[in-house]
């Protein structure tokens, strides 16, 4: 008896010594699971009803000086269809309508786009399957509102169509919210494979700076496979946004600028025109444009199809610059000593032979000094003025005012004109490199000479990026100013120039009608034949002005050019003149630099 | 009889002894035994309280992503309406503006102009201007 008792209590001490142990095991396993292995689990979990998808930053912007916003990323979706959850053809005809009756795309492509349920493809052995078609686009870079509403009116759909049935995928496009307003310098990008591919301009010099980084993004999918709209979402990889690239473009500016372009393009019809605003003082590039342009935002094909409109001319095209040379050769001239403003020349009654070879002025004169020559731009003084130079002091002094070298300017790609090696001229060349023959610059090269006589000498880069921003931590990167080259050597060259380029605009000049009011502006007319397929072309010409206002204290330079001006009006100071008075009023009138009460005064 | 008598008094003491230590033993086994419930119970509201430790993180985590897709959306938003003011400042469309409602307005002459200095300007015009410089 006692001992069945002790039998039954040894039996029922073991069976719970076991269920005490297995409770222990169980314990400790479960510890494990859920917190040892805890996380392993849940990924594992998570994967089962998680997907992950590769997302991308944005873009970097490019902003002017002020902050002014100039390419930015508009906020859109990619309508996109899964013709699986669409069961009824009325489902599929309603949808369709909704689509055709908000965007502009054709009724055959969204029904394509619905009803097409399967596809066929082919394995690595040859033979085939058919698999689902659950993802089709129906639209890129669809307006959030509109697309809203696409998916709003989807849902009122009867019968029910799932709200995986129709959805939109975050995406940005590349907006340029000023229109046609610095579009050739900012360029374009298009879209290719999922991304902007930068094309030209800014966007393409600046694109490894723009550039985002790829992130990925984990969420939770419904059994369909879309994502679920309040699902968790988690970054697994921080995306990372590009650069902001600030230019020192001014806004203000650059719409004046392209709003008198217009003017002068409406009113004389050339074939083309540049316009070029510089700070002499710092080599800032504040407002640059050229005709014909373009509107970035429409890439239609025949808004595309103008391929000049794209391209950079005022870097890109060389073109011999004509009387607007004549400044940089005379004040070379002044400062090796050469000659002074009041040294006098015979100016051959308008017409002189040399080497056989006749040069004439677009008037008679007789014995004049050199002030006058530039005065009335006389080609004959200039040019004697190149013989007395010598090759040697005159290929040197153009190089030290950068023709024939790059400016420095950001963009690609960037002609360095054509300004050959004195072993290379011919026996005319030592009188046509003066007076801006035999010689092709880029209109920027040519701002830059002007910025150097309009700064006292003082040699610049120019600079169009000032600096960029990190939108990740605020930090900017600048881009410092360099230090100038000083040019000339005697310190009275500069204003001994400035001096005579104020009489071009004045009484006598060849430009009284770039001229300014309350104002002295400094600056040089040209007018030059057109070089096409390596010969002057006929009855085309490339008319300019450029100068510097107000003349002893600069705020800005400023170079208008027409290429191919119409016939009878081919003249710099008649045709660019004008153009750059209205822009230099504004642009003063905007920099609030006050006008001179003397010179108004003498005005009256 | 007497022997016999002595021998069941000392039966029935050892009886009532063995008893005693059974009851003692079982007391002393249930307090074992209650212990080890104890100590169980506490490992269980351990882990209980660690799981759902774990299931509050993981519905923050959820909470989280919530509000950082919520900041999303709201940056989106301001980026489009960025885009718009932009639009809208550029001179080109408020210059069609001025011709379309025919303000006749013209420009200001250079004696109409004054420069306001702003004492508190806002920090991203200031951000602007000292990086500017």
């Amino acid at each position: 008896m006692h001992s069945n008792r002790n039998l039954i209590l040894s039996r029922v001490g073991l069976v719970a010594l076991f269920a005490v142990i297995f409770a222990i095991l169980l314990a400790i396993r479960l510890y494990h699971v859920q917190i040892v292995d805890h996380a392993e689990y849940l990924s594992k979990a998570q994967k089962r009803y998680t997907a992950e998808k590769t997302t991308r930053g944005k873009r970097g912007g490019v902003y002017d000086c002020n902050g002014h916003m100039l390419v930015g990323n508009k906020p859109c979706e990619t309508l996109i269809v899964d013709p699986a959850l669409i069961t009824t053809p009325e489902q599929a005809a309603a949808i369709a309508d909704i689509i055709c009756r908000e965007l502009s795309v054709s009724r055959e492509h969204v029904d394509r786009q619905i009803n097409t349920k399967t596809r066929t493809r082919t394995n690595k052995d040859g033979s085939t399957r058919t698999v689902n078609i659950r993802y089709a686009v129906i639209a890129r870079h669809v307006d959030t509102d509109i697309a809203k509403k696409i998916k709003q009116s989807v849902r009122e759909i009867k019968p029910r169509v799932p709200l995986a049935a129709v959805y939109g995928e975050e995406d940005y496009l590349r907006y340029y919210p000023k229109g046609h307003l610095l579009a050739n310098v900012l360029g374009f990008t298009s879209f290719s494979q999922g991304e902007d591919v930068a094309v030209s301009g800014v966007e393409s010099s600046f694109n490894r700076q723009m550039m985002p980084e790829t992130g990925k993004v984990r969420y939770e999918r419904a059994r369909d496979g879309g994502q679920l709209p309040y699902g968790m979402r988690e970054i697994t990889q921080e995306e990372k946004d590009g650069f902001n690239i600030y230019l020192t473009i001014d806004e203000v500016l650059q719409s004046i600028v392209e709003e008198e372009l217009d003017k002068m393009m409406a009113e004389y019809h050339p074939k083309g025109a540049y316009a070029i605003m510089a700070d002499p003082k710092t080599g800032n590039i504040l407002a640059l444009a050229q005709r014909p342009t373009f509107n970035p935002n429409d890439r239609s094909v025949e808004a595309m199809r103008n391929k000049e409109a794209w391209r950079l001319l005022f870097i890109e095209d060389a073109f011999e610059p004509g009387s607007i040379m004549k400044a940089l050769s005379i004040s070379i001239a002044l400062d090796e000593g050469v000659v002074t403003p009041e040294s006098k020349f015979d100016a051959e009654g308008g017409t002189w032979f040399y080497r056989g070879k006749p040069l004439s002025d677009s008037s008679r004169r007789d014995v004049i000094t050199v002030a006058t020559a530039i005065q009335k731009s006389s080609n004959i003084v200039t040019a004697k003025i190149g013989l007395l130079m010598g090759e040697e002091m005159l290929y040197n002094g153009l190089k030290k005012f950068g023709i024939g070298e790059k400016t420095g300017i950001p963009l690609k790609p960037e002609s360095r004109g054509i300004f050959p090696a004195i072993s290379k001229w011919d026996g005319l060349s030592i009188t046509r490199v003066p007076i801006g023959y035999s010689v092709a610059v880029t209109p920027m090269q040519m701002v830059r000479a002007y910025c150097a006589l309009a700064d006292n000498g003082n040699l610049r880069k120019l600079r169009l990026f000032d600096r960029a921003e990190n939108p990740e931590t605020g930090e900017w990167i600048e881009n410092p100013l360099e230090p100038p080259v000083q040019i000339f050597k005697r310190p009275t060259t500069s204003q001994e120039m400035k001096t005579m380029l104020k009489a071009v605009t004045k009484e006598g000049g060849t430009a009284r009608q770039a001229g300014i009011p309350g104002y002295d502006v400094a600056g040089k007319t040209g007018t030059s034949r057109k070089v096409v397929k390596g010969r002057y072309a006929p009855g085309k010409y490339y008319s300019s002005f450029i100068g510097f206002v107000p003349a002893d204290d600069p705020a800005f330079v400023l170079m208008v050019t027409l290429d191919e001006p119409p016939s009878g009006r081919i003249y710099g100071g008649l045709i660019a003149g004008p153009t750059f008075r209205k822009i230099g009023e504004r642009a003063l009138s905007y920099l609030d630099i006050k006008p001179d009460p003397e010179l108004m005064e003498k005005r009256k | 009889m007497a022997t016999i008598k002595a021998r069941s008094v000392g039966t029935q003491r050892r009886r009532s002894g063995a008893a005693e230590s059974a009851v003692v033993g079982f007391w002393v086994r249930l307090g074992v035994l209650v212990q080890i419930i104890a100590l169980l119970a506490g490992v269980f509201c351990l882990f209980s309280y660690r799981v759902s430790l774990g299931d509050k993180l993981t519905q923050t985590a959820r909470e989280t992503a919530r509000v950082k897709q919520s900041i999303h959306e709201l940056d989106r938003e301001i980026e489009a309406l960025r885009i718009k003011k932009e639009v809208y400042s550029d001179w080109e469309y408020i210059s069609r503006q001025i011709e379309h409602y025919n303000l006749g307005l013209r420009p200001a002459g250079p004696t109409q102009r004054y420069s306001l200095i702003l004492k508190n300007p806002s920090p991203r015009l200031h951000r602007v201007e000292t990086a500017a410089r």
